[in-house]
């Protein structure tokens, strides 16, 4: 009994290790990620566990288990293929688990046999598997097993794996020259995780760079990606002053400094930021609030978040899965500075700082479409259309939410979270019952905090002395004074739990940082503006 | 070692001083305003924050340029091009009356600047003789934006308090908190009209009614009619029914037809029906004007 279980297991690994295989087609891309997952768990998971997903495997893939099935009739050691499986003791305990792997082999087997018998030997099964497609179909009705075209496409790859393992070394004569790529300024391959893509299909290579450190553990970033993540906590913390810590806000937002008293020159920045028509700005601001639309147009941006999935019955009664980019459409042409380029991401440190400030672009950091998480499926009927969105666990969704930000932001030191924290509060500040200020002052303010973020200023030490920063040159362009403005500044103080004197020296190094460029078109307000009158 | 040599004192702005002084180095004759910076305090004051941001987008011949912001510890100093005098210490040297020329020239120059703030999204609010410098040249340049707030997109938040009483439209007066470049129009009516006396003021009212009542007696009480919803401003207040006077003639007797007509598009107390300074540009008063102000450009 046990030998028999021995044997079993053996054919169940090495079942797994072939699935695996004949699931990698031939460029490179895995067929089906749950499977790899299952495989690669099979070995070191529980005994029970791992068993009962291998009935699943067998259950779904009838026809490959067949193949693997043909494998068992060869010496052991002869495929590479079985070494990757067979490399633990595990045995299974539950007989019931192992008698529902069995039934499917058997049957199998025996389908097996009887093709094996009417083809002559494996070799010609093989190809004409590998080129046959009907006759596959064929085989599977006849064997009885789940006929879907799913499994039977499955084993297809399977033989297609087969032939390409041979066919490759003909075709791979070296005639590509290297190509190197290096880094340079404005691309650091750092804490990177770096793919090798062909012009299509999926990375062949994917790696990561790590510098060489003791303290490794620490600096890599995509430790926080999995398992316990450490949460940044925003709560209580010491009121203590910044300054008084030996760091200077001019220091903090990389910024020179005056010495000793000496004063310094900011004449190189009060070159008008925008270069732009008067007939543009006419263009922009005369027609105005009937073209708001214009100022939503401009606010697109190619980048995709979320995506939908598209599921559409066919006439043959078949569901059709497809991926969508979730509506979004890159407006070629309408405002000339409101086109997005990728260059607004490109960060290099050479290039002065106003050129990372042309192209702000009011919903590129807090996408308010990135609020719902992967994929929703989308429904057409003939009648209408529905989506549906999968519950996530609140911590799921903001997780996910934040590494989409950092996928698309992975220089910024703040979380899509954190960012949203500090703006709730910029809000709740400038909310009072006895006066507060209005929201456009606090749309302006965002505009301020957003364009420091993205110009890679804001970091967890003086996030929240620049966001009140931002929100006091913002009240005081927008006619906030006497009172009201000494009320805001209180509120700064104790919402942000931060001290006057650092605020007041953040105020100055935030409007160098901004390079004075507090005058903002309403094209870049709006939008917050919109959304604070949205949300209230 | 300080780059400019202090060489005697202006005025006093409305924060900190403002002194005359020489760029060591180039020899350049410069306005500086020196900005005292207090940790304590509210920061910086919003008038120089005003100054500095607003005139960074600013750049225009008829916009006084600031070249330089100077940052030390305790204070700010902002370095702007220096112009020979104000307006009102134009009209003050003058012995006589005023070339009609003149009028028309700075009359252009102060809409054409005015032009372009409107273009850039800025109101000056601050209008007034004493805020238009003169050089030698005979150009006339916009200063002092420590009151210029950018406008575009509405909201009812914009501050009454501003504007010299004498330059502050009817709207403003009755405490429109919500308003646009027709603030400015205003102000340029009153010294358009200032600028044909000589350097009389249109409107020298002594408070708020003072100042409503002079200006309804020339140009007549609006009322729902004449300015729809003028009875719905925070601070509306029914005044004596003056009839328009139509006595503009009498008012600036010097200034040609054209001239009264440009007048009184600006001089409109309905300010949605004010003409805009490009409009105001356009207008067939300047029609003879001297070329090489007006191609001119910047």
């Amino acid at each position: 009994m046990a030998s028999n279980r021995n044997k079993y297991e053996k054919a169940r690994r090495r079942l797994a290790a072939v699935t695996f295989l004949s699931n990698i087609s031939l460029d490179g891309k895995i067929r089906d990620p749950d499977l790899l997952q299952i495989v690669e768990k099979t070995p070191k998971n529980d005994k029970t566990e791992s068993g009962s997903k291998a009935v699943d495997i067998l259950k779904d893939k009838e026809p490959t288990l067949r193949n693997s099935v043909r494998n068992k009739n060869k010496p052991l050691n002869s495929s590479p293929v079985q070494r990757i499986g067979a490399d633990n003791h595990s045995l299974s305990s539950d007989s019931e688990h192992t008698n529902t792997i069995i039934t499917p082999v058997k049957g199998a087997n025996s389908s097996f046999i009887r093709e094996r018998c009417s083809s002559g030997n494996t070799e010609s099964f093989k190809d004409k598997h590998g080129s046959s497609r009907s006759r596959k179909t064929h085989l599977v009705t006849l064997t009885g097993a789940n006929a879907d075209e799913k499994s039977s496409s499955e084993s297809l790859n399977f033989g297609k794996f087969r032939t390409s393992n041979t066919c490759i070394p003909e075709h791979h004569a070296l005639t590509k020259e290297v190509r190197m790529v290096r880094p340079n300024k404005g691309v650091s391959f750092r804490d990177e995780r770096l793919a090798i893509v062909p012009g299509q299909g999926a990375p062949c290579i994917l790696f990561s760079t790590i510098p060489y450190s003791k303290t490794i553990r620490s600096a890599r970033s995509d430790l926080r990606k999995d398992g316990v993540r450490r949460r940044n906590t925003s709560g209580p913390r010491p009121l203590s002053a910044i300054t008084d810590n030996g760091m200077d806000p001019f220091d903090l937002l990389g910024l020179e400094r005056e010495e000793n008293g000496q004063e310094i020159s900011y004449s190189k920045l009060l070159v008008p930021s925008k270069v732009c028509t008067r007939e543009q700005y006419k263009k922009m601001y005369e027609g105005d609030f009937t073209e708001k639309s214009n100022w939503k147009i401009a606010n697109r941006h190619p980048h995709v978040i979320a995506r939908t999935k598209l599921l559409t019955r066919h006439k043959d009664k078949k569901w059709c899965f497809s991926y969508e980019s979730s509506q979004r459409t890159a407006i070629p042409s309408s405002p000339p500075h409101s086109s997005v380029d990728m260059k607004s991401f490109d960060w290099d440190e050479g290039s002065l700082l106003s050129q990372k400030y042309v192209q702000y672009c009011p919903n590129v950091l807090d996408d308010p479409e990135l609020i719902a998480g992967k994929h929703r499926t989308l429904l057409t009927f003939t009648s209408y259309m529905t989506s549906i969105i999968d519950y996530v666990r609140p911590q799921d969704l903001k997780k996910e939410l934040n590494d989409k930000f950092r996928e698309k932001f992975p220089h910024i030191k703040l979380t899509l979270s954190k960012l949203r924290s500090i703006k709730k509060e910029m809000r709740k500040i400038a909310k009072h019952d006895s006066g507060g200020i209005d929201l456009l002052s606090v749309a302006q303010a965002y505009v301020y905090f957003e364009k420091l973020i993205l110009a890679n200023l804001i970091n967890k030490d003086n996030r929240k002395l620049c966001a009140g920063a931002c929100l006091m040159l913002s009240a005081k362009l927008n006619d906030v004074k006497g009172e009201a403005l000494k009320a805001l500044i209180e509120r700064i103080e104790t919402t942000f739990r931060v001290n006057r004197k650092d605020l007041m020296r953040f105020e100055f190094a935030v409007l160098v940082a901004l390079e004075f460029g507090l005058h903002v078109p309403p094209y870049e307000v709006f939008p917050h503006y919109q959304r604070l009158l949205h949300d209230s | 070692m300080q780059k400019y040599e202090k060489l005697e004192k202006i005025g006093e702005g409305t924060y900190g001083t403002v002194f005359k002084a020489k760029n060591k180095e180039t020899h350049e004759i410069v306005a500086l305003k020196r900005v005292r910076l207090d940790d304590d305090d509210e920061g910086v004051p919003s008038s120089a924050l005003r100054e500095i941001c607003l005139l960074k987008e600013l750049k225009h011949k008829n916009i006084v340029r600031l070249y330089d912001v100077l940052h030390s510890e305790k204070k700010l100093t902002l370095v702007f091009e220096h112009c020979d005098q104000d307006l009102k210490k134009y009209f003050d040297s003058l012995n006589g009356e005023i070339d009609l020329d003149v009028v028309k020239s700075f009359m252009y120059q102060l809409l054409r600047g005015l032009a372009f703030c409107h273009s850039h999204n800025v109101l000056h609010r601050d209008l007034k003789p004493q805020n238009l410098l003169i050089n030698k040249n005979g150009e006339l340049k916009l200063a002092d934006f420590g009151l210029a707030r950018a406008f575009g997109i509405p909201v009812k938040c914009y501050s009454a308090e501003v504007v010299t009483l004498w330059y502050r439209p009817p709207d403003v007066l009755f405490g429109a908190k919500l308003y646009t470049t027709s603030i400015d129009m205003w102000s340029a009516g009153c010294i358009f009209a200032e600028l044909a006396n000589s350097g009389r003021p249109l409107f020298p009212g002594s408070d708020v009614d003072d100042q409503l009542k002079r200006i309804f007696k020339l140009l007549g009480t609006p009322n729902e009619d004449t300015w729809p919803g003028v009875t719905q401003l925070p601070d509306y207040k029914p005044l004596p029914v003056y009839q328009p006077s139509l006595g503009l003639a009498q008012v600036v007797p010097r200034l040609p037809a054209r001239g009264r007509d440009l007048l009184a598009r600006l001089l409109t107390c309905n300010p949605a029906l004010r003409m805009p300074a490009d409009d105001a540009m356009a207008h067939a008063y300047f029609h003879d004007l001297n070329p090489s102000v007006k191609n001119d450009r910047c």
